[in-house]
């Protein structure tokens, strides 16, 4: 993966522009478990929405495992978010989903050579899972939940897996889990994870920590 | 708090506001228009109540069942008729209490007129030729010029020499016609153009025997007289006969009831105590009436008379030089061929008016052709008609063919002269049963050697009318006057239109067709016994059916009440009231014709002998009871339409305020928890609400206005302020329910995360369909919301659609109908335009909360890769699925609540409800343009950071 002299900002009513992410430039080899740390608000989950295609960046390049994602637009772009993964602090399960179906909600609309349910089944049982497939996500503790959205994150064999404070709502010894989960995942299928987090511990663990202040990159560990 | 919420929550307060300015403008116009439109309806119903006559008493016989079937009355019937009321019914009806007006008519029959028609062919000689022979081929052009009849030829024998005739003056009686004589130039004499011997007086003059009624005449060069002693001129007369429908009416109450003394033109009116003069001729040994008679100014027969004319072989020339035998002559000439020289078409209206002036002034023309000699219209025979054989067929009658011996026109028109033919097209088909002739009897006389000979009747003509000028009444109200008019038929079938080529037949001079002429000649009732009187005249055929009704002359009496009659239940009940006393004194039909309306009848009517092909007509009938049908219906449908759309306005704004009240649920519940309870929280949101609805009543007044001013509606602008009090009403009356739900004082309820409360599904939703269905059940109560707004659209367009055909079947085709439903039929369109408006922003709003509320969630599908396309494929479906639900439920509705207001399922009915349903579909799928477009705006990175 490949940033250069990226660029975000947000205009502010009657301001001048808020700038969440300014000129950076990051380059990281397939496998490698990043931290990308900091305060709040500077700037990391803008970066993982920019790296994810979820916002647009007002400059720069960004290019993730040979597709240049600044350049892309429409079915390509919907097409390039399906080879990445995501996973956010709020989870975003379907709340009229079960687990399974939650999993493969990416799926839903497109046609695809394996079988969705089994595959779905397969996930649920890797985030250990298995007995819960059938349960809404109501039904579902915190952990529970992200775990889902783990698997639901990892349906398409993503090459890059990125998760946004993906502890952030659960409590430490849950959140520990998950990490925990994240990084055998990556270490089972080589998928590129960075995880936005303002935990040390999390950071700690990863291959490299990334630190971020006021939208700028301010140490490459 | 209120104003800082409206403040805070702009965007959805405007939502409201809009939403309810729309429900209460639409009220406004919807009703403010409906009222008026009733009242335009009633207005137009009213001022076009009232015929010229309100009742119609005819005897039981002369009701066709189709007329009983189907509430209607029959016109032009009135020639075919023979009688059936007598001289004490007619005075019965007189005497009923609040008859004002009680006219008869009373048909005595067809009496035979001839118009000559003179041909002046002068210029279309050729000079070059000492003597030439032409040939004149008169046609008669009727039936819209459908039917060519040709009539026997006319030939004129054309010198330069002199011809010598004996004048009248010098004839001697009993030696027959001498033939003229030409002068050659060598002083030769030869006899040319004998004179024409009668071959038998009923063959002679049947109006199929052209051989007959041909002509030939002579016409010599300088210094020749005819018989009268007058120059001659190359010219040759044709006969034109026209049937006149004498009718007796009372001349006090026709002038009461149609204005027939204002319609006079020429002469006199006369009056009803008016009776036949006596009068006595020298030489007749007994004395003879004279009926008075008003004649109509024009004619009222739809006939053109073509003539080719063609310069014969000069072989015919010697033919009449050596010819002596008059029938083999002209058989003669009629085999040779010939040069065409000229074409003509010739109107009758000119020779009418000549045949009229000499009626009036009679003697004073003397003119060969008219009986002038005595100076008497001498009223030997006349004729009668039975009613058009007719059968029921479908929806409307069909004629039948109705032979008859044609020797019934045995002595032809006038007195029967050798030249007063009978009119050609008589020979065309009949479809009248009943062909009778009268012949005058002179009361038995018996006649001795050197008697004058004469009928013991004639007629005198006081005057003239015109019967444009006679009343009528209202065109939407028209009922038969066949008195005075008969309108014709048009086409009933488009291959019969296009036979008229778009013109409507009308009576021609075959009296056996369908088609009747009106009376052209009227006389009084006190004249009747002249003819009716046993003994004046006598009948073939001799049977009891086809004599005149001496006993019952009269065949129709039309009634006009007394003082004014209004379209309430009151005069309607009181003009029952007098039919049935008519009915119960007199024994007749009574129809009361006041509230009809004109409306057609399909005849089909067989094809005819000279090219009139089979034909599909609408005759001009009358419907009975439409002015009270439409009143009624004109009620129902504005109680209805008001119902509707209250109903789809407070439906629009209890979804509105629904959806306000949902997305504030979590602050309401964040209020409850710091110690809030249900009444204040209930006071905040009617406080808030009932603001929203003060100023949606004040945008939709304006909006209201200016709808009106713009589209030329008529609403009075207090009823648009309706709209300000109606709307706080509507927006606290709909925010009822949705503030109680808001208000429980469960506040964690309130404040938990929607999506809670769902139940697990059987199936879990693998496709973009299924998974729309399934979130169109994650909020069920908002899905049915907006699926109502669109059942109450659908159904209002199912209903109006039906009420318009049932408003218009119910009043099928009559012109009143007509009028009044184009009259309705912009509130219809205004209130089709709201329902389906309406029915779009609702789901539309429903769509959008759904949007709103399940942001994160497309914002997720969009991070995970769905495309674009299917996150509004995914919308789109949710929406026909609401439009589904809301049409299929609004059709059932509306076709059950049009099948109450019409009375019954009808066809038209149910195609309405099956084309309401996919409208329901289409308005859904249009509502989801905006929702759409707001996917495109979702804040996605913002809406997955923040969950």
């Amino acid at each position: 993966m490949f940033l250069k002299g990226v660029r975000k900002s947000f205009p502010l009513p009657g301001g001048a522009p808020l700038v969440a992410v300014n000129d950076v430039d990051l380059s990281l080899d397939a496998g490698t478990a990043v931290a990308l740390t900091g305060p709040s608000g500077s700037g990391k989950s803008t970066l993982l929405h920019l790296i994810g295609a979820i916002e647009k960046c007002d400059e720069g390049v960004i290019e993730v495992a040979g597709d240049r994602v600044t350049g892309l637009s429409g079915r390509s772009l919907a097409a390039y978010r399906r080879r990445i993964g995501f996973v956010f602090q709020r989870f975003h399960l379907l709340p009229a989903l079960t687990a399974l179906d939650n999993v493969m909600a990416p799926l839903i609309p497109f046609r695809v050579e394996f079988d969705k349910a089994a595959r779905a089944r397969e996930l649920l049982a890797m985030v250990g899972l298995a007995d819960r497939a059938a349960a809404l996500p109501s039904r579902l503790s915190g952990g529970q939940q992200q775990r889902v959205a783990i698997a639901r994150a990892l349906i398409n064999q993503p090459v890059l897996l990125l998760a946004d404070e993906p502890t952030g709502s659960l409590d430490s010894h849950t959140g520990t889990d998950i990490v925990d989960l994240l990084l055998r995942l990556r270490d089972e299928h080589g998928t590129t994870l960075i995880i936005a987090t303002h935990d040390a511990d999390i950071a700690a663990r990863c291959d490299r920590a990334v630190h971020m202040r006021d939208g700028c990159l301010t140490s490459l560990d | 708090m209120a104003l800082s919420q409206w403040r805070v929550r702009l965007r959805r307060s405007l939502a409201l506001l809009s939403m309810i300015a729309v429900a209460v403008a639409g009220f406004t116009l919807l009703t403010g228009a409906a009222a008026t439109s009733r009242l335009d309806t009633v207005g137009t119903v009213a001022a076009n109540y009232r015929p010229v006559y309100d009742l119609l008493v005819r005897p039981k016989d002369a009701v066709l069942p189709l007329e009983r079937q189907r509430n209607l009355v029959q016109s032009g019937q009135l020639a075919g008729m023979r009688g059936g009321i007598t001289v004490d019914q007619w005075r019965e009806i007189q005497a009923v209490r609040d008859v004002s007006v009680a006219a008869p008519v009373a048909v005595v029959g067809y009496v035979m007129r001839t118009v000559p028609v003179t041909i002046d062919l002068s210029d279309v000689l050729d000079p070059t030729v000492e003597r030439q022979v032409l040939r004149v081929q008169p046609t008669w052009v009727t039936d819209a010029g459908l039917s060519q009849v040709p009539d026997g030829p006319a030939y004129l024998y054309v010198t330069r020499n002199r011809l010598d005739v004996v004048p009248n003056s010098e004839l001697r009686s009993g030696g027959g016609l001498p033939p003229p004589e030409e002068v050659d130039a060598d002083g030769q004499r030869v006899k040319i153009c004998p004179a024409t011997e009668t071959i038998g007086e009923d063959d002679w003059l049947q109006p199929t025997d052209l051989r007959a009624r041909s002509s030939l005449t002579c016409v010599g060069g300088v210094g020749s007289t005819d018989r009268e002693g007058k120059a001659m001129r190359p010219a040759v007369t044709l006969v034109w006969t026209v049937p006149f429908l004498m009718a007796a009416v009372d001349p006090d109450s026709e002038a009461a009831l149609a204005g027939l003394d204002r319609a006079v033109t020429s002469g006199r009116y006369f009056t009803s105590a008016e009776q036949p003069t006596s009068h006595r001729l020298e030489g007749m040994p007994y004395p003879y009436s004279m009926l008075p008679i008003l004649i109509a100014d024009r004619p009222r027969v739809d006939t053109t008379l073509d003539v080719d004319v063609r310069r014969l072989d000069p072989r015919s020339v010697d033919l009449v030089r050596t010819s002596s035998d008059d029938q083999r002559l002209r058989a003669a000439l009629g085999g040779e061929s010939g040069m065409p020289v000229t074409q003509r078409s010739i109107a009758i209206e000119k020779p009418y008016r000549s045949m009229v002036d000499r009626m009036l002034n009679p003697g004073e023309l003397g003119v060969e052709y008219d009986l002038a000699t005595a100076n008497t219209m001498w009223l030997h025979t006349f004729w009668t008609v039975g009613p058009a054989n007719t059968t029921q067929a479908g929806d409307g009658l069909r004629a039948e063919p109705a032979p008859y011996d044609l020797k019934i026109w045995g002595k032809g028109a006038d007195d029967g002269g050798t030249s007063r033919y009978v009119p050609r097209e008589l020979a065309d088909t009949s479809v009248r049963d009943g062909v009778a002739v009268h012949r005058n009897l002179a009361h038995g006389y018996q006649l001795k050697t050197g008697d004058v000979n004469m009928p013991d009747a004639a007629l005198g003509a006081v005057g003239t009318f015109d019967p444009a000028k006679v009343s009528l009444g209202s065109a939407l109200s028209a009922v038969p006057m066949d008195t005075y008019f008969n309108p014709g038929a048009g086409g009933a079938d488009e291959a019969s239109r296009q036979a008229l080529g778009g013109k409507r037949l009308s009576p021609n001079a075959n009296v056996t067709g369908l088609l009747s002429q009106p009376p052209l000649m009227l006389t009084t009732m006190q004249a009747l016994p002249a003819i009716f009187d046993p003994g004046a005249y006598s009948t073939e055929p001799a049977y009891p059916e086809y004599q005149l009704n001496t006993a019952a002359p009269i065949s129709v009496v039309r009634v006009r009440l007394a003082g004014d009659v209004g379209i309430d239940a009151v005069s309607r009940e009181r003009v029952r009231v007098i039919a049935e006393e008519i009915a119960r004194r007199t024994g007749l039909q009574v129809d009361i014709t006041l509230g009809s309306s004109p409306t057609a009848v399909t005849v089909h009517y067989p094809a005819g002998d000279y090219g009139r092909p089979d034909l599909a007509l609408a005759e001009p009938w009358v419907q009975k009871g439409v002015a009270a049908v439409l009143v009624r219906a004109a009620d129902r449908k504005s109680v209805l339409l008001s119902i509707l759309v209250l109903a789809v306005c407070a439906l629009a704004v209890l979804n509105a305020n629904t959806a306000a009240i949902r997305a504030r649920r979590t602050e309401l519940g964040v209020l409850a928890c710091l110690g809030w309870h249900r009444r204040q929280l209930a006071q905040l949101m009617f406080t808030e609400i009932a603001g929203v609805g003060l100023a949606a009543g004040i945008a939709g007044t304006l909006f209201a206005l200016a709808f009106a001013f713009v589209f030329g509606l008529s609403i009075a602008w207090t009823h648009t302020l309706l709209a300000i009090p109606a709307a706080v009403a509507l927006a606290l009356l709909a925010g009822g329910w949705p503030v109680w739900r808001a208000a429980r004082p469960d506040p964690g309820q309130t404040i938990r995360p929607a999506a809670l409360g769902i139940a697990v599904r059987r199936r879990a939703p693998r496709r973009v369909a299924t998974l729309a269905l399934a979130n169109l059940a994650r909020t069920p109560g908002r899905t049915l919301l907006g699926a109502m707004s669109l059942t109450i659209g659908v159904a209002a367009l199912t209903m109006l659609l039906a009420i318009t055909f049932a408003f218009r079947g119910a009043v099928t085709g009559t012109l009143l109908g007509e009028v009044v439903t184009l009259q309705a039929r912009t509130v219809d369109h205004i209130a089709v335009a709201v329902t389906i408006v309406l029915g779009i922003v609702s789901v539309a709003d429903v769509l959008y909360l759904n949007i709103s509320e399940r942001a994160a969630e497309f914002a997720l599908f969009g991070a995970v890769g769905w495309t674009d396309a299917v996150l509004r494929r995914l919308v789109v479906i949710e929406a026909i699925a609401v439009g589904v639900i809301g049409g299929t439920l609004g059709a059932a509705a509306g076709l059950g609540a049009a099948a109450a207001f019409a009375g019954g399922i009808t066809t038209p009915i149910v195609w309405c409800a099956v084309a309401a349903l996919p409208t329901g579909v289409a308005v859904s799928a249009v509502s989801v343009v905006v929702p759409v477009a707001m996917l495109r705006r979702l804040p996605t990175a913002q809406l997955l950071a923040e969950g």
